[in-house]
């Protein structure tokens, strides 16, 4: 049955849902044109432009747009994509979770990020039970620092910065994530 | 020296220089963190640099008994696993984006003197040399490793490093005359092909061998009597070891390449051949010259219709008759482990 | 970042509000939910370490191929390794059947770039959603769309475009990749329902094998791979099998080792010239000098098969010396026109049989010169085709042809020894040969050495010259498979078809004159096809570059463009659209004619203007797709079921099964031309179109059309598996196999040729445990060859033929194209990618050099100051263009390689081999009005050229070089 959020909550359950919520709400933004605005702040993210689906693939799509940064983190990386494939769907597949047949490639961002929130909503929910916890803030800890952060910081580097929407959330991730890793520096 | 001994043949007569061996490997081993400039499995245009880029003036082996100084191959020496600017440049209309390696125009690479070879048109001359860790009967490697850390397997002989004891000094890699042995930058641990061990012990061929469609190369226990590679190594001797005098004893063979005739001034066919002969001596040795003889001696004995056993096992018209006992197949095999990342070759 | 941030700053106010889980990526693995998974408390997990060392074992393998034109070599049934909705790996099945003892078996087939084809279908360049160009045409500047969009957008500009100017507006252009399956079932059912136009790009490609067609007929001709085992000596001649046959490759160093003498035939000492036993040097583009002195070697040393050539050949037959026509019967006694005349030692006339070789005991003079009287009472001097020929060839002496060939007198005879003596002598074909301008002449000279001394139709002998073995049920599900459209295919064939094979016309004669109705009859329910040489020259303005064509080619009669237009004022060639109307909409499939056509960059500058929608289907982002208004992304080839045509080399039906489902919205091709024929009548309705009727009078209902195409909902989008099953069990060679069990196991050997007209012509038995010899049915059978004479011909009475003085073979020096320049650009086929679709691999370009190069002598490098890797302008009097060099002592001084298909965008500037490639077409190639001369499937077309290009090279210098 699933909890509601709520005040009376414990600060670090609380705190996870918020969180649960951002990655929502930045896997839903780095997905679409128009993803996570239900949830994102607009003086950080501005709303999407009326060019929307240009800016989009202006701002991401690598195999079509010639100024285009990759929001996949095997264009960023040096490894094998298929080696990088593989390690995220076995931290995927660790937490009980397999993909959709219509998901984005296991390196794409949104992927990632929903993958943190479903991490942190995990965290909500056992947030009071110290053992699982510990495993669900390690297990964060370690996928951002490997994988999420430093694809957020490339895209960050690499995306243009005249993109209004698109360059603010290249630029908002990796700040939003170095609150979490800070966070998680000191859990 | 191990109880028993696997090994393989090499025909470069019949290899044509594909690669099909060294992408199996490569995407069946080394795509791991760390090992993306790793070919386990390197196919070369013979005469040529090789790969590393002159790995033979790189010294270790032994002589006469005694090890051999080597030095270090550089990462470029192997080439760079160049990445392409496809985000930067791939796909708009600019007319001077051009697609191309990151980080400038190569001057090396794994494979780059491809089909360049030696002598002088139309006297040219090249063949392909296809190779992976000789499994030798005397590492040097082993020798050379301060931590014990090398080991050659009792059962098959498969020479390991065991990536637990492994501090990465890569004196194995110095060592090495066939400089086989690379360096993860990411684990700190020295790595090799581990003649597809996963495979083996399931009796899959290795995927160098099963994946090969130039159906170059024969596996088996060298002591196996029946099997090609005793026919090859010993009764026929026509397999011979690339650079015995290293005296690493490898324990993989090569069929030594014919060629067609040579021309004189005029262009028309000598008698000569066409690899000089001073340069195979230089690769396998002086057996060499019997080696060639024996195979222009059996093939001209098929052509007028007499039987050749060596040609039959040459040719092999069973396709599975290559690997000896390990003739199964990879998808038949249920608990296979193919995709184990980093920790092969600790378990011993 | 401003330090004032928090985590508060990030969340929109009442955003808690939507707090559940939401994952559109992600599925429970080890729950019944999502919420219910994250409701368990989570695994253990101390560092990922941990998790990557756990057993990890497959979903599930399938088999797979992949659906790509590797022509010669294909195909190759892999096992497909999948987890979590990827492909992961794949490697070879390797499940082929020995045919004998004495053979080898086929396994493993596969080669580099099939067995990393799970890393290309995932690399960067793979196109995943529809995109619509926002920009000008090229920009880059493009927006995502939704399918609905696209088609709805497409749809209506089909309409505009055929009701407001006629339905061969709308062109299909057609690549290599078509697979004579499902996929390529929906284009061709979309295709004739619309009377929209295919463009047959065999030619246009180079691989025409216009020699044998001149000769046979028929171009289809080829041997199974196991076949060669019986030969004792295989010409490697006009191939390079080591790049481009790597599953088949084994089977020469096998047969070698077994015997065999394998001669290779090349100007350079290429990866193949490296397995023979006898390496011959050629200058590129001469072989037919070389051919012509074995010829005549042959005839001098008496080794002709007499009894072959006068049953089989048109040898024996008279020729007259007033006209330079075949002496027929109406000239003797008014008789047959079609007929054509024998004389025998005792001066008696006979008439060379049309529906039969059997000679009836008739022995014909093959040396025949003499004078005959004429029905009108002229008397004219006549002479056998072999008189004729035996003449010609004496002035081909090895010393002779050394000076034309450059091969060594002694070298000539060595190799003429080996093909005189052999007892089963066979070639290695390959489409090197239809890539010169003259490479008909020097294909109708090669095989005349094999048709001379009767080297055909047996084990291990014979010529082949171009593989093609398809099913024969896709022009059943083609024209439709409900009973009316069965009938009316069956009625619409037409009567004089229906009326030859009543009179006893072979079935190879009668399938290939239907296929010929696919170019101009209004009644078929085949596509509509058009030659894609003759629509990029004329519609693309690649005629423009041939302006300077009689400077280049020495004894040319007339301009290239007047040679064009005579042939179509004459009806000799068809072409559609006609020139006067201008295509509208171009959809490539399989196809990339802005990297794949020599000269192309004429085609931005005179067609893409004239088109008001470009539309590409591909799985990567292509040259030609940079130039697209639309780019719909096509499902790879793990992603899809369906099946391909292959060779009789390897005569196994192949079969590739969805693995996975296509990446993000991309869609099979079945259901992207399935879709697009929905929209079409969905916007038809909306707009109350009903029908038109098309540029040759058929009636196209365009609201009705999703009903037709997909047979009223029978083959509906989604079908695409059913749709290629229903092609399999309505083909007569494919159907003794189930569906299902040919997807189970990958692959089924064919039961026979079939009777498809890509197939026919290779006229022999398939066999269980043989391999195949092709043209047994005339060899051995005796039945008619479908040429004119009905007999393997020679001599060509066509009047352009004897204009240019080609009606025999003749050697002809290769032209200058592009100027008088020293060096000659060859090229051929790339190791390292089939087509384009390798050639931004990351594997396979470690593996080469990262970037285009040029392949030059050591020699030509020295001159010119060039060493290996430096940067080098190529050019010419037609352009120019930029490429580092590869210096090798293995490539012959004066000639360069050019591999091919690298992308406009591997060059800088986006020049390319292209861009100094004229490429003017032949004018004996535009002959028509002929009985054998003209329009067929895949052949009969003019070709296009590039390996007579001439070229100068110069160093860039290091500035020049940095500023790239």
């Amino acid at each position: 049955m699933k909890r509601q959020p709520g005040s009376d909550l414990p600060e670090t359950r609380q705190a996870a849902l918020e969180r649960s919520v951002i990655y929502r709400g930045f896997a839903d933004a780095f997905r679409r044109p128009d993803g996570g605005c239900d949830v994102l702040d607009e003086t950080l993210i501005p709303p999407p432009p009326p060019n929307a689906r240009k800016a989009f693939v202006d701002a991401f799509d690598e195999a079509i747009s010639k100024s285009a940064c990759s929001l996949h983190e095997a264009a960023h990386s040096t490894r094998d994509q298929m080696d990088l494939f593989e390690e995220l769907v076995r931290w995927y597949d660790h937490f009980g979770l397999r993909r959709t047949d219509t998901a984005e490639l296991p390196d794409h961002i949104s992927v990632q990020l929903e993958f943190m929130h479903f991490l942190t909503h995990q965290e909500y929910l056992h947030g009071d039970e110290p053992e699982a916890a510990e495993t669900l803030r390690s297990a964060q800890r370690e996928f951002l620092s490997r994988h999420l952060m430093p694809l957020a910081q490339s895209i960050e580097e690499k995306c243009r910065d005249d993109l209004g929407r698109y360059s603010a959330l290249a630029d908002q991730l990796p700040a939003y994530l170095a609150l979490e890793l800070e966070r998680r520096g000191t859990d | 020296m191990s109880d028993r001994q696997v090994a393989m043949v090499i025909d470069l007569n019949k290899c044509i220089g594909c690669q099909t061996c060294t992408i199996a490997c490569k995407t069946m081993w080394t795509s791991k963190e760390g090992m993306e400039g790793m070919w386990w499995n390197t196919v070369s245009t013979a005469p040529g640099e090789g790969t590393p880029k002159g790995w033979e003036q790189m010294g270790g082996g032994f002589r006469d008994g005694k090890a051999q100084p080597g030095r270090l191959p550089k990462q470029s020496e192997f080439g760079d696993p160049w990445e392409f600017n496809y985000e930067e440049t791939l796909f708009g209309g600019d007319p001077h984006a051009t697609l191309k390696p990151s980080g400038g125009d190569p001057d090396w690479g794994t494979n780059w003197d491809e089909d360049v070879g030696g002598g002088e048109y139309p006297n040219s001359f090249f063949f392909y040399i296809p190779r992976i860790c000789n499994h030798c009967t005397k590492p040097a490697c082993m020798e050379a490793c301060p931590r014990g850390a090398i080991f050659k397997r009792d059962e098959d002989g498969i020479v390991l490093i065991n990536e637990d004891h492994c501090r990465g000094f890569r004196f194995c890699q110095e060592a090495c005359p066939y400089k086989e042995i690379y360096y993860n930058a990411v684990t700190g641990k020295s790595q090799k092909c581990l003649f597809c061990l996963p495979r083996m012990e399931e009796g899959v061929a290795t995927a160098c061998s099963r994946q090969c469609p130039g159906r170059v190369r024969f596996l088996g226990f060298l002591d196996d009597e029946d099997g090609p590679i005793h026919k090859l190594v010993y009764d026929h001797k026509v397999a011979l070891p690339l650079h015995p005098e290293y005296e690493t004893e490898p324990n993989v063979f090569y069929i030594p390449p014919l060629a067609p005739p040579s021309f004189d001034a005029e262009g028309n066919p000598t008698e000569e051949d066409r690899i000089p002969i001073t340069y195979l001596m230089s690769l396998f040795g002086g057996e060499v010259v019997e080696a060639l003889e024996t195979l222009k001696a059996e093939k001209a004995a098929r052509k007028r219709g007499e039987p050749s056993e060596l040609m039959d096992t040459l040719i092999s018209r069973n396709w599975v008759d290559l690997f000896g006992p390990f003739n199964k197949s990879p998808k038949d095999i249920e608990a296979m482990r193919l995709m184990e990342g980093g920790q092969l070759g600790t378990a011993q | 970042m401003t330090a004032a941030l928090s985590r508060r700053s990030f969340l929109k106010a009442g955003a808690l509000g939507a707090a559940g889980l939401a994952m559109p990526d992600f599925v429970a693995r080890t729950a019944s939910s999502l919420e219910a998974l994250a409701a368990t408390p989570p695994p253990e997990f101390t560092s990922f370490l941990d998790v990557y060392r756990k057993q990890w074992t497959w979903d599930k393998t399938v088999r797979g191929t992949h659906m790509i034109n590797c022509w010669y070599q294909a195909h190759c049934a892999f096992d497909v390794y999948v987890r979590d909705g990827l492909v992961f790996r794949e490697e070879q099945a390797a499940e082929y059947q020995q045919l004998r003892p004495e053979l080898p078996d086929m396994n493993p087939r596969g080669c580099q770039k099939g067995c990393c084809f799970s890393h290309r279908m995932y690399e960067p360049t793979r196109l995943k959603y529809p995109i619509r160009r926002v920009g000008e045409r090229g920009s880059g500047q493009w927006e995502r769309v939704t399918w609905e969009e696209a088609l709805d957008d497409i749809a209506d500009s089909f309409l505009d475009v055929v009701t407001e100017e006629g339905t061969d507006r709308v062109i299909w252009d057609l690549g290599p990749d078509i697979n004579i399956g499902a996929a390529n079932a929906a284009q061709a059912r979309f295709a004739q329902l619309t009377h929209s136009i295919c463009l047959d790009s065999n030619s246009s490609n180079g691989d025409g094998h216009r020699g044998a067609f001149e000769t046979f007929g028929n171009i289809y001709m080829e041997r199974g791979i196991e076949d060669y085992f019986y030969s004792d000596v295989i010409l490697v001649w006009g191939a390079n099998p080591v790049y481009t046959s790597i599953p088949n490759a084994h089977f020469f160093t096998e047969a070698r080792y077994n015997g065999t003498d394998v001669v290779v035939i090349s100007p350079d000492y290429s990866a193949s010239a490296i397995k023979a036993d006898l390496w011959v040097p050629v200058k590129p583009g001469t072989d037919a000098a070389l051919a012509l002195t074995i010829a005549h070697l042959i005839v001098e040393g008496d080794h002709v098969d007499k009894a072959f050539v006068s049953e089989q050949t048109d040898l024996p037959l008279l020729v007259r010396q007033d006209t330079g026509a075949f002496l027929t019967e109406a000239d003797l006694d008014g008789g047959d026109e079609e007929s054509f005349v024998m004389v025998d030692a005792a001066g008696g006339f006979h008439i060379a049989e049309r529906k039969t070789l059997d000679l009836d005991g008739v022995e014909p003079d093959l040396d025949a010169t003499l004078d005959v009287t004429l029905d009108d009472g002229t008397q004219v001097a006549v002479r056998t085709v072999y008189s004729l020929l035996k003449e010609r060839l004496a002035t081909y002496t090895p010393e002779a042809a050394s000076e034309m060939c450059g091969t060594a007198p002694g070298l000539i005879r060595r190799l003429a020894d080996m093909v005189i003596n052999a007892r089963a002598l066979s070639n290695v074909a390959g489409s090197s040969m239809n890539k010169y301008f003259h490479g008909n002449l020097t294909e109708r000279a090669m095989i005349l050495i094999w048709v001379l001394l009767g080297q055909m139709g047996k084990p291990g002998s014979g010529y082949s010259a171009f593989g093609f073995l398809a099913n024969d049920g896709w022009e059943d599900y083609v024209s439709g498979l409900r009973i009316p459209e069965r009938m009316a295919f069956g009625t619409e064939l037409g009567l004089d078809l229906l009326w030859d094979l009543a009179k006893g016309e072979s079935s190879e004669i009668f399938f290939k004159k239907m296929a010929t109705t696919n170019f101009t009859d209004p009644g078929s329910t085949l596509p509509v096809w058009s030659s894609s040489a003759l629509f990029w020259h004329v519609h693309g303005g690649i005629v423009d570059l041939a302006e300077d064509a009689k400077k280049w080619i020495p004894g040319l009669k007339q301009p290239v463009r007047e040679a064009i237009n005579s042939a179509l004022h004459k009806n000799w060639i068809p072409l559609q659209p006609a020139p006067d109307r201008e295509p509208r909409i171009l959809f490539h499939y399989c196809a990339n004619p802005i990297r794949s056509v020599r000269g192309s960059q004429k085609l931005l500058e005179v067609l893409w203007p004239k088109l008001v929608k470009t539309v590409v289907i591909d799985f990567r982002m292509t040259t030609t797709a940079q130039h697209a208004d639309y780019v719909l992304p096509a499902a790879a080839w793990y992603e899809t079921t369906d099946h391909k045509w292959v060779t009789p080399l390897v005569p196994y039906n192949h079969v590739t099964n969805k693995a996975v489902e296509p990446l993000g919205e991309s869609q099979n091709d079945f259901w992207i031309i399935t879709m697009l024929a929905k929209h079409i009548q969905k916007r038809a309705q909306e707009r109350g179109i009903t029908s038109i009727d098309s540029h040759l009078g058929k009636e196209i209902v365009l609201d009705n059309l999703y009903e037709d195409m997909t047979m009223d909902g029978a083959y509906s989008e989604h079908d695409v598996d059913k749709a290629a099953g229903a092609i399999l069990e309505y083909s007569s060679n494919l159907s003794h196999v189930s569906w299902e069990e040919q997807k189970e196991k990958g692959f089924a050997r064919y039961s026979q040729i079939g009777l498809s007209p890509l197939s026919i012509g290779n006229a022999g038995e398939l066999k269980e445990d043989e391999p195949f010899i092709p043209l047994t049915y005339h060899t051995k059978d005796k039945q008619p060859y479908p040429t004119q004479t009905r007999r393997i011909q020679f001599y060509l009475d066509h009047p352009v033929y004897l204009e240019y003085d080609e009606y025999l073979p003749r050697f002809k020096a290769p032209p200058q194209m592009g100027g008088d320049y020293p060096l000659t650009m060859t090229g051929g086929h790339t190791r390292w990618s089939v087509h384009g679709v390798w050639q931004d691999s990351r594997h396979m370009q470690r593996l080469n050099r990262g970037q285009p190069y040029m392949v030059i002598s050591a020699e030509d490098a020295a001159e010119r100051g060039i060493s290996d890797g430096d940067w080098m302008r190529c050019f010419n009097d037609v352009g120019e263009f930029t490429v580092r060099s590869k210096v090798s002592p293995a490539a012959r001084p004066g000639a360069t390689i050019m591999w091919h298909a690298w992308e406009n965008y591997h060059f800088p500037g986006r020049k390319g081999p292209r861009d100094v490639s004229p490429s003017p077409l032949n004018p004996v190639e535009l002959a028509g009005d002929h009985p054998h001369l003209k329009f067929g499937m895949l052949e009969g077309q003019p070709g296009t050229f590039d390996r007579d290009t001439r070229i100068e090279i110069e160093r860039l210098s290091d500035e020049e070089a940095a500023r790239l």
